[in-house]
């Protein structure tokens, strides 16, 4: 499935604002990104899709919106 | 309630009105933190007649603040944050009940400052209060108003509200654990935009203003980012599951134990050991202070520039510490020891403790052999 992906704060320095690629499913996903890109091992970023974000491995459809967002330390 | 002229737009704007304005002037709001966030917040908190406000930071004024923290002006370097924001904030709107805590939240005193209040409001800039304070309104069921920033991005969203389906989440329902220090570089390290904060801090008083007056939506269980560069926001919707992997505190026994430091990878720096002969060596260098925590009678006195201060005076004296490394100083070490690890958590990282190793009857037997 091509997914769009959409990354925020800190994973913007290690990924493009946004892209597209092709996945399975979202475990699928950050993990191959992972696999390309170290500088995201052992990262903390929760995962949405289209909107909601997921607790769990879930399977993605064409056209999915994937965001992939870290958390903000800054006040 | 007798109409007062300061709150007239609020009267006349539909879907507020009177009825809103009183509910706000019988709320009570803590607001963690007088930074950036805190800042922008406070002041329209205050202006909208919001009737009890707390502030809590024990931050002191800094040159690089005030391109974002606009309570504070130039001339007020090296004061209290939570002080200063208290004064102004008062001659803004002298009906509001302001109390402001020049102290650093902890597991020993957050409990009785947020059960005082209605609503919290997290502009904190660091992790370990931000795990505390959320799982403290969890465990007392406070609502919690998020907000943190990060370069030209911000995250605000409401927790512990619950939504129409009675479902309430919590900062561990987006992270369940905190990140790796190192993955998480604040504002200091990174920069940020010095209007976000402006924005960000905005909508959290938005939101607390939603909550206390049950106008509008309030963002319970979503988060909502909004980056400045290309003005997208996202409203993202925060499940009721809580990962697994999630450890949070589930009494408040356990809250008042649980070591958020610890748990955010926060080494706290020790104590350094200083030998006898390191300490002659350096005791009399630029930069360092010697403070001997011996009572005032005990013999023998130190013989070169140091500030006395009995161990139990020591807590209401930590401002006399002003330089960069301190070498706490007793009769055997044991007091030192126990005086750095008080001064450790009192001063920041900046400042390097040391204490005397043997104490003065060591330096005694090294000077005499």
């Amino acid at each position: 499935m091509k997914v769009k992906v959409l990354t925020f704060g800190s994973l913007t320095d290690i990924l493009e604002r946004e892209f597209s690629v092709e996945a399975q499913d979202t475990d699928g996903l950050t993990a191959s990104l992972t696999a390309k890109h170290a500088g995201l091992n052992g990262r903390k970023f929760l995962v949405a899709v289209n909107d909601t974000i997921v607790k769990e491995n879930i399977a993605l459809k064409e056209q999915d919106v994937v965001a992939l967002m870290p958390p903000y330390s800054g006040g | 309630m007798e109409r007062n002229d300061r709150y007239s737009r609020h009267y006349r704007l539909s879907g507020f009105g009177e009825v809103a304005q009183t509910k706000l002037q019988s709320g009570r709001v803590l607001v963690v933190g007088a930074g950036g966030l805190g800042c922008p917040a406070l002041q329209y908190l205050v202006a909208a007649g919001v009737g009890k406000i707390g502030i809590i930071d024990h931050d002191r004024i800094e040159l690089s603040n005030l391109q974002r923290q606009v309570l504070f002006g130039t001339n007020e370097i090296g004061l209290y944050k939570a002080e200063i924001a208290a004064a102004k904030l008062r001659l803004l709107n002298p009906e509001i009940d302001i109390r402001e805590y020049v102290l650093h939240l902890s597991t020993e005193n957050a409990v009785e400052l947020v059960e005082g209040y209605d609503v919290v409001l997290d502009c904190t800039d660091n992790f370990a209060t931000r795990y505390l304070l959320s799982d403290l309104c969890a465990l007392l069921g406070k609502p919690l108003v998020f907000g943190a920033i990060y370069k030209y991005e911000g995250q605000i969203a409401v927790f512990n509200v619950a939504d129409d389906n009675g479902v309430k989440t919590t900062y561990r329902h987006l992270f369940p654990l905190p990140p790796d220090p190192l993955d998480a570089p604040d504002c200091n390290e990174v920069g940020v935009l010095g209007v976000l904060p402006g924005i960000i801090g905005t909508m959290q008083a938005t939101e607390a203003i939603k909550l206390l007056t049950g106008v509008g939506q309030p963002l319970c269980n979503k988060l909502m980012t909004i980056n400045l560069l290309d003005n997208r926001s996202m409203v993202l919707d925060i499940p009721e599951t809580l990962s697994k992997v999630a450890v949070y505190p589930t009494s408040l026994s356990h809250f008042e134990a649980f070591g958020y430091d610890d748990h955010c990878g926060i080494t706290t720096p020790s104590v350094h050991r200083i030998s006898p002969q390191e300490f002659m060596e350096i005791c009399q260098g630029n930069g360092i202070l010697v403070v001997d925590v011996r009572n005032v009678d005990e013999q023998p006195k130190l013989p070169f520039e140091h500030v006395q201060i009995p161990l139990q005076e020591l807590p209401e004296n930590v401002e006399k510490i002003d330089r960069n490394h301190v070498i706490v100083v007793c009769q055997s070490g044991k007091r030192s020891q126990f005086a750095g690890q008080f001064l450790r958590e009192k001063l920041g990282a900046d400042c390097r403790v040391s204490h005397l190793e043997g104490g003065v009857a060591a330096l005694e037997i090294y000077n005499n052999g």
